[in-house]
């Protein structure tokens, strides 16, 4: 079934409306100031910050040729921009998202922030090639920020290419995807003895097995990693329901459980950006405040983690 | 795992059930007469229905999942080709072999059993009457309704309704694929939270219950 994340409440809403009103906590008030004051980790092989949320398109981009619902989406981008995004994150299995982001970096104009990052999904070497030409057009970009090989099909052949494609500029970085959990062992071998600007996996407060190789790995062969997946596709709203917020929410800023949530992905040390999906404009709004304010500390991480089973 | 929503299929049926207005009246009209073939056996009805569903079928594969679906699923193109097959099936055994359910020439409905007929009659009267206004009922906004010939969940349960009402090992061959979509069609249904498809698993097994029992009466 679809999962289905809460309404905001009004406060939040009125909070997420920047600049019109001035919220209690800093977060709020730091996202209403603008981008400027927004979170960023370092792309390790590199140097270059990019802010740590981001933005997946995973079935919620994924609207076809309705005019209406692309319109929706632009809307969703637009106020992903404003709050200062950077990461956009697809695939060609992903349906129409592709174009769909297209639809939409053609409308607001492209923007200065905007990390592209999208994967090769084919089995052949040479029709991969294919797919990421048609990417670019797709997204209208000369070129992507970052090009990733999804959940490591075909990855020795596609690795090749995206070198190549590094190297003659047709790809800032290239990376290699995993979700769902599934075949870390074999993206633990390839992270340990191939040479990637990012990782891709899914980790989130209860799904936490990464935490125990992927993620120290990561750290120490100078890996980014994009996290997937932070609300286990919604179903974390689900089991948190309608339970209040924990008074230990204020000490890190957070206004909502989206922010909870994902600062307690970005509070570990190896991750460097998340990419929540939505497609709702007050729920981009919650999870752009996540790049706000204070991280939690080890200590409070537990807190969390014991909170959300709890529930 | 699905990777669009609820509201992007329904905008998707929607848009193509508008594009192809008035169609639905005539699939309508041609899926009654099936019936009636069905209820009253014609010399050639045979030929005439298989015809009916081989066109429903290459019609919803081509139309539906081709050319529609497979922008937002990457399966689509599986499944349209899939469709196609069908109806090439239908088309090959009914129509040039005139043989939908066994011996050359025999007659929907008047060679199963009664009850077969029954079962079967009832079968594709639901998809073709009941499916329509019942999504309607349980949430789907108009023009987003499931139409025989049109879209695949009714297309496969009119379809097995008319092969239980026939006779012969063909059936299991051309039952094959609407069973599978009768199953696969729920479990869409339930991820996307399409209350009106949930009979789908429920007619796809009732039909082969149905096949199993009378295929075991002499032919």
């Amino acid at each position: 079934m679809t999962q289905e994340r809460p309404e905001p409440t009004r406060r939040a809403l009125l909070a997420g409306l920047a600049g019109l009103a001035l919220p209690a906590v800093p977060g709020a008030r730091a996202l209403a100031a603008g981008p400027a004051s927004v979170a960023t980790r370092p792309i390790p092989a590199s140097g270059e910050r990019i802010p740590v949320i981001g933005m997946g398109t995973s079935r919620t981009f994924n609207v076809g040729d309705d005019p209406g619902l692309r319109d929706a989406r632009t809307e969703v981008l637009r106020v992903f921009f404003e709050a200062g995004g950077g990461m956009i994150d697809s695939s060609p299995m992903y349906g129409s998202s592709e174009a769909v982001i297209g639809y939409g970096l053609e409308r607001l104009g492209m923007q200065e922030t905007l990390f592209s990052a999208t994967k090769v999904w084919i089995r052949s070497q040479a029709e991969g090639v294919e797919q990421m030409a048609e990417s670019r057009r797709l997204w209208g970009l000369p070129r992507f920020d970052l090009m990733q090989i999804h959940n490591l099909v075909s990855w020795e052949r596609h690795l090749e290419t995206l070198r190549r494609d590094k190297a003659e500029g047709r790809a800032r970085y290239i990376g290699i995807t995993t979700s769902h959990g599934r075949r870390h062992r074999e993206l633990e071998e390839i992270m340990a003895r191939e040479p990637l600007d990012f990782v891709q996996l899914s980790y989130n407060v209860l799904d936490r097995e990464v935490e125990r190789r992927l993620l120290p790995l990561a750290a120490e062969r100078g890996i980014a990693v994009i996290v997937n997946r932070p609300f286990r596709r919604g179903a974390l709203f689900e089991r948190i329901g309608d339970a209040p917020l924990p008074g230990w929410a204020a000490e890190v800023d957070c206004e909502n459980w989206a922010q909870i949530l994902l600062k307690f992905i970005l509070s570990h040390p190896a991750v460097t950006c998340a990419i929540p999906a939505t497609r709702q404009v007050a729920h981009m709004r919650e999870n752009m405040g996540a790049q706000i304010g204070r991280m939690p500390d080890e200590s409070l991480r537990k807190r969390m983690a014991a909170a959300v089973e709890a529930l | 795992m699905i990777l669009y929503e609820r509201e992007v299929y329904l905008s998707l049926l929607a848009r193509y059930n508008e594009a192809l207005w008035p169609a639905q009246l005539l699939a309508l009209l041609l899926g009654l007469l099936a019936l009636g073939l069905l209820w009253r056996p014609r010399r050639g009805g045979d030929r005439l229905v298989a015809a009916l569903l081989a066109v429903a079928w290459i019609w919803v594969g081509a139309g539906f999942f081709l050319r529609q679906m497979a922008s937002i699923d990457y399966a689509a193109p599986l499944f349209g080709w899939l469709f196609v097959l069908q109806g090439l099936l239908l088309a090959w055994r009914g129509l040039l072999a005139g043989r939908l359910g066994g011996k050359p020439g025999c007659k929907l409905g008047g060679s199963a059993s009664p009850a077969a007929t029954r079962i079967g009659l009832g079968l594709a009267a639901f998809a073709l009457l009941a499916m329509p206004p019942l999504a309607w009922l349980l949430g789907q906004p108009w023009p987003a309704l499931p139409v025989f010939g049109l879209t695949p969940g009714a297309t496969a349960v009119f379809t097995l309704g008319l092969l239980v009402a026939a006779r012969g090992r063909a059936r299991w061959l051309l039952a094959a694929v609407p069973i599978a979509w009768c199953l696969l069609g729920g479990f869409l249904a339930w991820e996307l939270a399409l209350p009106a498809a949930y009979p789908l698993p429920l007619a796809g097994l009732l039909g082969l219950a149905a096949l199993f029992l009378t295929g075991r009466r002499p032919a």
